[in-house]
């Protein structure tokens, strides 16, 4: 090989002869075995040939048959006239002659049954033959369309399943496959859990008296400690199997499953709470609208059900929270909620916002009470309700 | 059509056939010097509109010229041809020798055969011949033309430069994750695609190589496609019959092939070889015919005296060497400016109204 690849010298043809002397020397290596090519080549020749058509020997037997039909000649010369009786062959030789004579007629009329016989036959070889070939012919078309279609139909098949994957990439909280884990990311995000015990101490307070309840994305099963803590009988599920797994470990009851088929699987009018904490913003529209339905079957009535999510009436939520999960799909807004629990039967259906604003990131009022003043911190307040609105809410809906 | 001016005029016009492809560029180059229009006995139902059916030809006007693109025969078309009083410009693109059709297909070999026969007797009427490669200019002069011109094809050799790949199929093709050999010709005999089948029985079975194969183009040999396909089955190598695909699947091939491999016995001038180096493929193929022409240094060219094992070495190479690839990549594309440099669209023309 030449060092320079760039070099204007750089010579193929040089490559190409010393690639044929290379192959002369593992010829004689025995590396290619001799007549390698040449095997190839007949190889070849015998696929492209002439079909050994199978019919063909019994076809030669049939011609040979037939020919030898055609060629049989009925002649008097075959019937002796000869006589050995004593005494009797010139009689015997007058009555062969005066019968022959008679049998010519029909020796004639057999003659040509037997030509009719042997054309008919060699007809019907012949038809055979062009059947047997027309249909060795069709059969191998069939095939050989057979095979193109299977091809095309992997093919597509293999087109559609990378669009199928194209098309999974792209839908939002559907395919989002990490490789941190959800500990992690928890920990970096949602504070750690004396913070949420007492940030959710009052929500879980709403359940007394609602045995059981069922958390709905547990998390790290602060909120099922809570209900543990006031003697509510609770259980969670949760997607993440070493979520669950920890969950056990801390004497918690735990199953590992989606929301929806979960929530089939228990009998109507079974659960007496249900909780879903900054859960349902990772469910698709429709996964939404089909949960509340379902939880309306499973609460039995007086049942309680609280939902808290991220607030999507405050723009503050979006610069900070929202979108630093990127497993969630869309908000959901609180008056939407609302309207879905009202429409699925729950008779009280109340919104209790949470997780106020730290009140050094909004707009300061000014002092002073005058009329410009007066007015300029009512702008003020219009504004902060607009972008520093609450960054939770809890939906809490009695069935 | 009473109008006067250079029509062309071919056998058959149907969608992504190279001579179809070369007579509507060229017919765009005439009219910017007037009128011009292409008919052909056989159009395919995608052109109809755009070639005109030969049997409404109807100008009388001595004054047209008419340019003949040769590349099979046809009775009715010579007949209209040799029946004319225009002035007849020849171009002969090749006609395939019709005894590698003779096992397959008898009709079509008869057919090129005639080919033949009627580019021969043409000759008396035609006042200038042009041959789109030396190759093909030589064959002319066999046959007694003298003064050829050789005028290399007008040809948008970057025609997929626009055309954007298939996502799936990229995706597709980078699932194999195995290196890609690339041929796009027309499943035929003289294309040779059983020596790339041969081929890859080479390196797969000695070289200890799995690269794929992918054997793009129209199978329109029932005969010699089932041969072709035996023997890929019988051999057990990694070769896809692809048939034919369209531009964006093509350019998708393209993107990811690692070499473009040809081993055609007979081109009058091989325009895919140079398609691949306008997309920046290496090109491997065989000293046949037109094709060393075609090529230049650009690209690996095996002998035509060396059969499957060295064109097995010569991919071997191409594979595990990333030098020749790079340099074939780069010569490619000085090739392509070379040819297109060569070949103003104002060439043919220049010949055209030099007889007219």
């Amino acid at each position: 090989m030449p060092d320079a690849p760039n070099d204007e010298s750089y010579d193929l043809e040089q490559l190409i002869a010393t690639l044929a002397a290379r192959v002369e020397q593992r010829r004689r290596d025995g590396v290619y075995p001799p007549g390698l090519e040449q095997e190839l080549d007949a190889h070849f020749a015998r696929l492209t040939g002439p079909r050994p058509a199978s019919p063909s020997f019994t076809m030669d037997e049939i011609d040979a048959a037939v020919s030898e039909l055609q060629h049989f000649v009925f002649t008097r010369d075959a019937i002796s006239t000869q006589s050995k009786l004593p005494g009797g062959s010139m009689l015997h030789r007058f009555i062969a002659k005066a019968v022959a004579r008679q049998i010519a007629g029909v020796l004639e009329q057999a003659q040509d049954e037997a030509q009719r016989v042997a054309a008919t036959i060699a007809l019907l070889a012949e038809v055979t033959n062009t059947l047997a070939d027309a249909y060795d012919q069709r059969v191998l078309q069939q095939l050989d369309d057979l095979q193109q279609k299977l091809a095309e139909q992997r093919r597509e098949r293999n087109v559609l399943s990378a669009r199928l994957d194209e098309i999974a990439a792209r839908v939002p909280g559907v395919a989002l496959d990490t490789w941190y884990t959800e500990e992690a990311f928890t920990a970096a995000f949602r504070g750690d859990e004396g913070d949420i015990h007492a940030r959710y101490g009052d929500l879980a307070a709403l359940f007394n008296g609602c045995d059981p309840v069922l958390d709905i994305g547990f998390g790290r099963g602060e909120f099922l400690e809570l209900l543990r803590d006031r003697g509510i009988d609770a259980m969670g599920i949760e997607v993440d199997a070493s979520l669950v797994h920890e969950a056990r470990a801390r004497g918690l009851r735990a199953e590992e499953g989606r929301a929806v088929e979960y929530l089939q699987t228990l009998p109507d009018a079974s659960l007496g709470g249900l909780v879903m904490i900054q859960v349902i913003e990772h469910l698709t529209p429709q996964h939404v609208v089909d949960i509340v339905k379902i939880i309306a079957d499973k609460v039995r009535p007086g049942g309680r059900v609280v939902i808290e999510t991220v607030n999507p009436m405050s723009m503050y939520t979006y610069a900070h929270a929202l979108w630093v999960d990127p497993d969630h799909v869309r908000p959901v807004h609180p008056n939407f909620l609302r309207f879905l629990f009202a429409e699925a039967g729950f008779s009280v259906v109340e919104r209790i916002d949470r997780g106020p604003v730290p009140a050094n990131e909004s707009l300061e009022m000014l002092p002073g009470d005058d009329e410009q003043t007066k007015l300029l911190n009512v702008n003020f307040e219009r504004v902060n309700a607009l972008l520093f609105a609450p960054q939770d809410y809890a939906i809490v809906a009695t069935r | 059509m009473s109008d006067t001016g250079i029509h062309q005029i071919l056998v058959a016009a149907s969608p992504g056939d190279a001579i179809t492809n070369l007579a509507l560029s060229t017919r765009d180059v005439l009219r910017r010097v007037g009128s011009s229009e292409i008919f052909a006995y056989h159009v395919a139902p995608a052109l109809m509109g755009d070639v005109i059916e030969l049997h409404k030809y109807r100008s009388q006007h001595a004054r047209n010229l008419l340019i003949f693109h040769a590349s099979i025969g046809q009775p009715a078309v010579h007949e209209f041809l040799t029946s004319r009083a225009e002035a007849l410009v020849l171009v002969y693109h090749n006609v395939t020798p019709a005894q590698y059709f003779e096992p397959y297909d008898l009709n079509f070999a008869e057919l090129l055969a005639l080919g033949r026969r009627e580019v021969e007797i043409l000759r008396p009427g035609v006042v200038q011949a042009i041959a789109d490669s030396a190759f093909n200019a030589l064959e002319l002069e066999a046959m007694g033309y003298r003064d050829v011109r050789v005028v290399p094809p007008v040809v948008d050799f970057h025609r997929f430069d626009g055309i954007a790949p298939r996502e799936s199929t990229l995706n597709h093709l980078r699932s194999l994750e195995t290196p890609i050999l690339l041929s796009v010709a027309q499943l035929m005999p003289h294309k040779r695609p059983d020596f790339l089948v041969e081929m890859m029985h080479c390196i797969e079975t000695y070289r200890a190589l799995r690269p794929v194969l992918m054997l793009v183009g129209h199978n329109r040999m029932a005969r010699y496609t089932r041969a072709i396909r035996e023997q890929v089955r019988e051999l057990e190598v990694n070769v896809h019959v692809v048939g034919a695909v369209d531009e964006p699947d093509l350019v998708a091939m393209f993107r990811m092939a690692s070499a473009y491999v040809s081993a055609s016995e007979h081109e009058g001038f091989c325009i895919p070889v140079v398609e691949a180096m306008a997309t920046g493929t290496p090109v491997i193929a065989r000293a046949c015919a037109a094709v060393p022409e075609t090529v230049g240094n650009a690209a690996l060219l095996v002998p035509e005296s060396q059969g499957p094992t060295c064109y097995a070495e010569a991919v071997y190479e191409l594979l595990t060497d990333h030098h020749v690839g790079a340099e074939l990549v780069r010569r490619g594309h000085e090739r392509v400016a070379e040819l297109e440099r060569g070949m103003p669209a104002a060439a043919i023309v220049d010949a055209l109204l030099q007889v007219a």
